[in-house]
């Protein structure tokens, strides 16, 4: 693989593109891992976790939190076109946008594909705006669209 | 009383856009066993996060909460409502135009939030709104997380 520098942007801006990489590792999320998020996170609304009742819900079943799917971007996350190289550290400075876009009922299997969409300089490095989408495998309309921002620090 | 507004008088929820925050919410303690959690649901096992020995001597003096923890304690920390939006069916949490993580939140942290009304839009599948969320250390200035929030309100099934 291409190691590219921190804060070389005119190669990192070489990298920007439409299309979306390789798909990252598959991961299932389960009611037991909903539950254990909804404890942590004081979300305990019935459409996570009651079962009985999320059955005849508007979902036929209990749907994860958007943000466990979120967040659950660590676990998924999919492989760059290149190495950065040169940096001390990286940073989670925070997102453009993201949107939940469809449901992710309890059991379902997700996996996320990336591309480059922007790099920016900034006061302390450099910032890589990715866009990541997560879909439920075999599904075309993704589940979650974030476009996340890494600040990669001299 | 709160005042009660329907979720389709986008009029008069427009009335309630504000420059100014809110009252702060209820504070919460970060601690190193949620973050250590976290950290188990989603596989950032990243060692700021988790690693209390190597942390210490980190460019932090300590390990750091996963900045999506303190966006995921949204429901603990929930800024009082300046009203309430009635008649609406399911309420659906449908994103985000903007996120920064500003500054660290180490283990023994206690954070509050306060918030203020952006946008109130029509939307083919009901009524949007925007809130600004703004996460602080008590008594620190500097906020450590500032986010909108959309949610739309579904008319009744």
């Amino acid at each position: 693989m291409r190691s590219l520098r921190f804060d070389d942007l005119d190669h990192l801006r070489g990298e920007i593109t439409d299309e979306f990489g390789p798909w990252g590792p598959e991961v299932t999320v389960t009611q037991e891992m909903i539950n254990r998020f909804a404890d942590l996170t004081g979300d305990h609304q019935w459409i996570h976790v009651d079962v009985e009742r999320a059955r005849s819900g508007p979902f036929g079943g209990a749907i994860a939190h958007g943000f466990f799917v979120l967040a659950l971007i660590a676990r998924m996350y999919p492989p760059l076109s290149f190495d950065i190289v040169g940096e001390s550290s990286r940073v989670n400075y925070g997102a453009e946008s993201y949107r939940f876009l469809a449901p992710v009922p309890s059991g379902s299997t997700l996996h996320a594909r990336s591309r480059l969409i922007d790099v920016r300089e900034h006061a302390q490095g450099t910032i890589l705006v990715q866009e990541h989408v997560a879909h439920i495998l075999g599904n075309e309309r993704p589940s979650l669209v974030y476009k996340g921002m890494l600040l990669h620090r001299p | 009383m709160t005042v009660q507004i329907r979720f389709d008088d986008v009029s008069s929820l427009r009335a309630m856009i504000k420059d100014e925050y809110g009252p702060w919410g209820p504070e919460l303690e970060i601690t190193q066993a949620m973050i250590d959690e976290f950290a188990d649901l989603t596989g950032d096992r990243q060692w700021i996060h988790v690693d209390v020995d190597r942390a210490n001597d980190g460019p932090f003096g300590s390990t750091i909460a996963q900045g999506l923890l303190t966006l995921a304690m949204g429901p603990r920390i929930r800024t009082p409502d300046a009203f309430e939006v009635i008649g609406h069916g399911n309420l659906v949490n449908y994103g985000s135009d903007g996120l920064r993580f500003l500054e660290p939140i180490r283990p023994g942290d206690v954070i509050h939030a306060h918030s203020r009304l952006t946008d109130v839009v029509s939307h083919a599948m009901g009524t949007r709104m925007q809130q600004e969320i703004v996460v602080h250390i008590v008594d620190h200035d500097r906020p450590s997380v500032v986010f909108s929030a959309i949610t739309l309100y579904a008319p009744p099934a």
